[in-house]
């Protein structure tokens, strides 16, 4: 176990600093001219040079990788890590910025994975409870909806019935317990159809494998075969679905983020490529890269913790 | 088993609760208005944008203050002024109550500082050509780019060191006293000298960039750059809620990133006592519907701007709250009037008459009815005729919709048949609903002139881009005014002017230019700058279309002392709001 982890975090610089350097050679290769503004104004050359000068961006890629990746490790007496100003919003470090809206994505996506847990372990555990019933029929059709809807649809459904018809919530922002849950169901739901299925499939495999038919045959009762036996090996798929899950979860949706007004990552996604602003896509990626892998490494425990049998490294 | 599932799901439960403890509440405030974009930069000497701009004028504050309902100048930080005959000298009288959010005295001092800032190649600051009207300033900023040349010539890649940095500073602010028109006698006196009579520079002293910034608390955020020898200005660093120092009426007490920037009242500001509020809040909503939903809930009290298809509903339901107000700007097509496109392909559109042909098969009441909706002013010169009460410009001169007299005109240029008119594309960048115009205007120029086009949509950065490398044969464009004149139109068609990407170029328009900006005469200088825009409308570097029309909403009856106007400017300190929400709200 220990050994694993060990070369997991061994492997995790590597990993990064291929995915820095691929994305940063992207990012300098897309057309498109960070420091000039979206209304049009052109301004002197001379005091564009002294811009570009200023952000480090006339030297070519390589010189603006490697002072970069300088402030990102050893960070700057402003921040650490520092992944230097924002061009679009200067105001801004794209420290700053990671650290203003990650808590609110970490905030949000677990929440929203609460929900997918809670429901699709109840949805699949219904179904595989009486298979063919209708109760399954209608769990899984709830899940073919779930993963077919696209956010954009849910959300907005939610939004017009229980914030704008009922009131019980308000219709956006962030700062309240309240203002999260219905961005949390809405961003939950499909992580919570894939778990149902998951879960559903699993135990109607394991159910009619040899040895809980033995377990039943020697008395055990269907109950007890279930959710002491079956749901643990039935569960080990979705916890792999977990990882990957829960990074991109977490680290925000640009379309539930723009519905319910959110100030979370999933928007730096979009915009800071469509800004050309170079810190800040490293920026993003690198902190995406970084959770997505510690997020793998987290699933792997949670493997032998949910089931001490298997031996991991 | 069943215990550990749980588990892990009250884990993902407690995380949130965990981070944040999870109540931020954002501030109540007396005035609420809302954006839909975050804000750019909030460092007067290098804003940009517009929505900064008029946030930046809520906390601080100018020598003089334009207002745009009289178009007037009105004391500011300065409470007197004296111009010399020859309108080379301006004289600044400062106030004795003029003071900082901290308490400091604000002085004639902290204007140098602040301008000299915009004039250091250091800032890069957007707007810094705004200084070169000043005498010497022009010639600073050269000197100082070359020093920082000679800077990384003589210490090479890391071969310099802080001190060598502040020693050719040093040389700077001694060639700054020596270069510059510009200097403070006394704490209270600011002298200003020009490079020739500049009618309109009180205007122009309204703008953000002449906003003074608080010296001792920017220059704790300066650093001296080793390897280039220049100043790395830190504006993240000042302009921080809890370091900014204003001289506005307001300070910027809080703010939340894409949340809200709350402001309350400057306690020091000169002129609180006629202050008609004690805080305003902008809350950022970047979904127009909840930002229209907000509003209906009594959440907002203004919004300054709702997009066209919202504001096209709005506008039919006849509310008295939904306010069209025409914008002192310019939406055009720019013509590359280059005679050789990139490809090395002669270029057709060096012909005035291929342009203006173009530009009389366009029926501008088209579009303005049935694609934008908003019923906007076709434009029919750049300067857009109810943007200052002052100026007429030369609409008549302006190509109107004329299809046969535009197939005539095309012909004389060499075009029997608009087929042979070939590659014209329309380049346009595909945030902002810009589509529907340019498939409007190119099936108007197929149906008419038989000239066929492609239309080519790119993000804005890579249109920008392609227009400044000449890399485009038409190409959508607008332009606001920054100023009330109509230079701050005329002057970005001037052969040199960077902000000309059409490379139109024409020795009378510039001249009669020149010749306005020496004028004694104000009413002479007006004609002259007319006769300039009579030759730029005829000779058409570009398709004059509309003048763009947003729709604002606010309750008249609750929301008072608004003013708003054409140029985005608001006098937050002059709204007073009345909280009970009107009868028939919300329904």
């Amino acid at each position: 176990m220990l050994r694993l982890i060990f070369w997991r975090l061994v492997q995790f610089p590597l990993i990064l600093a291929v995915i820095f350097v691929v994305t940063l050679l992207l990012a300098w290769v897309v057309p498109g001219d960070p420091l000039s503004t979206d209304d049009g104004r052109e301004v002197k050359p001379e005091i564009r040079a002294a811009m570009q000068r200023q952000y480090n961006l006339d030297k070519g890629a390589i010189h603006f990788g490697i002072s970069y990746l300088k402030g990102v490790v050893l960070g700057t007496d402003r921040a650490w890590p520092d992944f230097g100003p924002s061009l679009h919003h200067q105001d801004e470090r794209v420290s700053g910025i990671i650290g203003d809206s990650l808590p609110v994505s970490v905030m949000l996506g677990s929440a929203a994975l609460a929900v997918a847990l809670f429901v699709g372990t109840l949805a699949g555990v219904i179904g595989a409870l009486r298979p063919g019933g209708l109760l399954d029929l209608s769990s899984l059709g709830v899940a073919l909806v779930g993963i077919s809807l696209p956010n954009f649809v849910t959300g907005s459904v939610l939004l017009a019935v229980f914030a704008g018809m009922f009131r019980w919530f308000p219709v956006s922002g962030w700062g309240s317990p309240m203002h999260v849950f219905l961005p949390a169901v809405t961003l939950g739901l499909v992580p919570a159809a894939y778990i149902a299925r998951l879960v559903r499939l699993g135990l109607a495999d394991i159910m009619s494998s040899d040895y809980i038919r033995t377990a039943r045959a020697k008395g055990l009762s269907r109950h007890t075969a279930l959710f002491e036996h079956a749901l643990k090996v039935a569960y080990l798929p979705v916890l792999s679905f977990m990882g990957p899950a829960a990074a991109s979860v977490m680290t925000g949706s640009f379309v539930v983020e723009k519905l319910f007004n959110i100030p979370g990552m999933g928007d730096h996604f979009v915009n800071s490529v469509i800004n050309k602003d170079q810190f800040l896509i490293l920026g993003v990626v690198l902190t995406y890269s970084t959770m997505l892998v510690l997020f793998n490494l987290v699933v792997d425990v949670a493997y032998a913790w949910i089931d001490p049998r298997i031996e991991l490294g | 088993m069943v215990k550990r599932i749980f588990g892990l799901i009250f884990l993902m439960f407690a995380i949130p609760i965990l981070i944040g403890g999870f109540s931020d509440p954002q501030p109540k405030a007396d005035f609420v208005f809302s954006t839909t974009t975050e804000h750019n930069n909030r460092d007067p000497q290098r804003m940009t944008y517009l929505h900064d701009i008029r946030l930046t004028h809520a906390l601080f504050e100018t020598l003089v203050i334009l207002d745009f309902n009289d178009m007037q100048t009105h004391p500011g930080v300065a409470r007197a002024w004296e111009i010399s005959d020859d309108g080379l000298t301006y004289t600044f009288y400062l106030r004795d109550n003029a003071r900082w959010s901290n308490g400091d005295p604000v002085t004639a001092h902290d204007f140098v500082y602040s301008w000299r800032r915009a004039m250091l190649p250091d800032t890069a600051s957007g707007y810094g050509h705004f200084m070169f009207f000043i005498k010497g300033a022009r010639e600073f900023f050269h000197w100082r780019a070359q020093q920082l040349e000679q800077y990384v010539q003589a210490f090479g890649e890391g071969g310099g060191s802080e001190a060598a940095a502040r020693e050719y500073w040093a040389r700077t602010e001694e060639k700054f006293a020596e270069m510059v028109g510009l200097s403070a006698p006394n704490e209270r006196t600011l002298v200003i000298h020009l490079n020739r009579r500049t009618e309109y520079f009180l205007d122009m002293l309204a703008f953000a960039t002449f906003m003074p910034v608080h010296p001792p608390s920017v220059r704790a955020g300066v650093v001296f750059n080793a390897d280039t020898g220049g100043l790395m200005d830190d504006p993240m660093y000042w302009t921080d809620p809890d370091r900014l120092i204003t001289n506005g009426p307001y300070i910027l007490k809080d703010r939340k990133y894409r949340r809200y920037n709350y402001l309350v009242a400057n306690e020091y500001y000169w002129d609180r006592a006629s202050m008609k509020n004690n805080s305003v809040l902008e809350m950022i909503v970047s979904n127009e519907q909840s930002q229209l939903l907000a509003y209906e809930f009594g959440d907002i009290d203004y919004v300054p701007v709702v997009i066209p298809d919202i504001a096209f509903d709005l506008i039919q339901q006849d509310r008295n709250d939904v306010h069209a107000v025409p914008m002192a700007g310019t939406y055009f097509y720019n013509f590359n009037c280059s005679p050789t496109l990139n490809n090395g392909q002669p270029n057709a559109l060096v012909d005035w008459r291929v342009r203006r042909a173009l530009a009389m098969a366009v029926d501008r009441s088209q579009i303005v009815q049935y694609v934008m909706r908003l019923d906007q002013p076709p434009a029919y010169s750049f300067v857009p005729p109810a943007s200052m009460n002052f100026y007429t410009p030369p609409v008549e001169v302006g190509p109107r919709f004329d299809p046969q007299a535009a197939k005539e005109l095309l012909a004389e240029a060499g075009y029997e048949d608009g087929g042979e008119l070939k590659g014209m594309s329309i380049l346009y960048n595909t945030n902002g609903g810009h589509e529907n115009t340019a498939q409007a205007i190119k099936s108007m120029w197929e149906e008419h002139l038989g000239v066929v086009v492609t239309l080519e949509g790119v993000e804005s950065k890579i249109s920008a881009d392609r227009g400044r490398s000449l890399d485009y044969t038409i190409r959508r464009a607008g332009w606001y005014g920054d100023y009330a004149d109509p230079t701050t139109w005329l002057d970005i068609r001037r052969s040199d002017d960077e902000n000309n990407t059409t490379k139109w170029m024409n020795s009378e328009y510039d001249r009669l230019l020149d010749q306005a900006a020496d004028a004694t005469d104000p009413d002479s200088r007006l004609e002259l700058l007319r006769q300039a825009e009579s030759i730029l409308v005829k000779e058409s570097p570009m398709v004059l279309i509309f003048h763009p029309v947003e729709v604002a909403l606010y309750d008249p009856d609750r929301v008072k002392g608004l003013g708003i106007n054409g140029w985005s400017r608001i006098r937050f300190e002059r709204v007073s709001v009345d909280k009970k929400p009107s009868a028939g709200k919300g329904q």
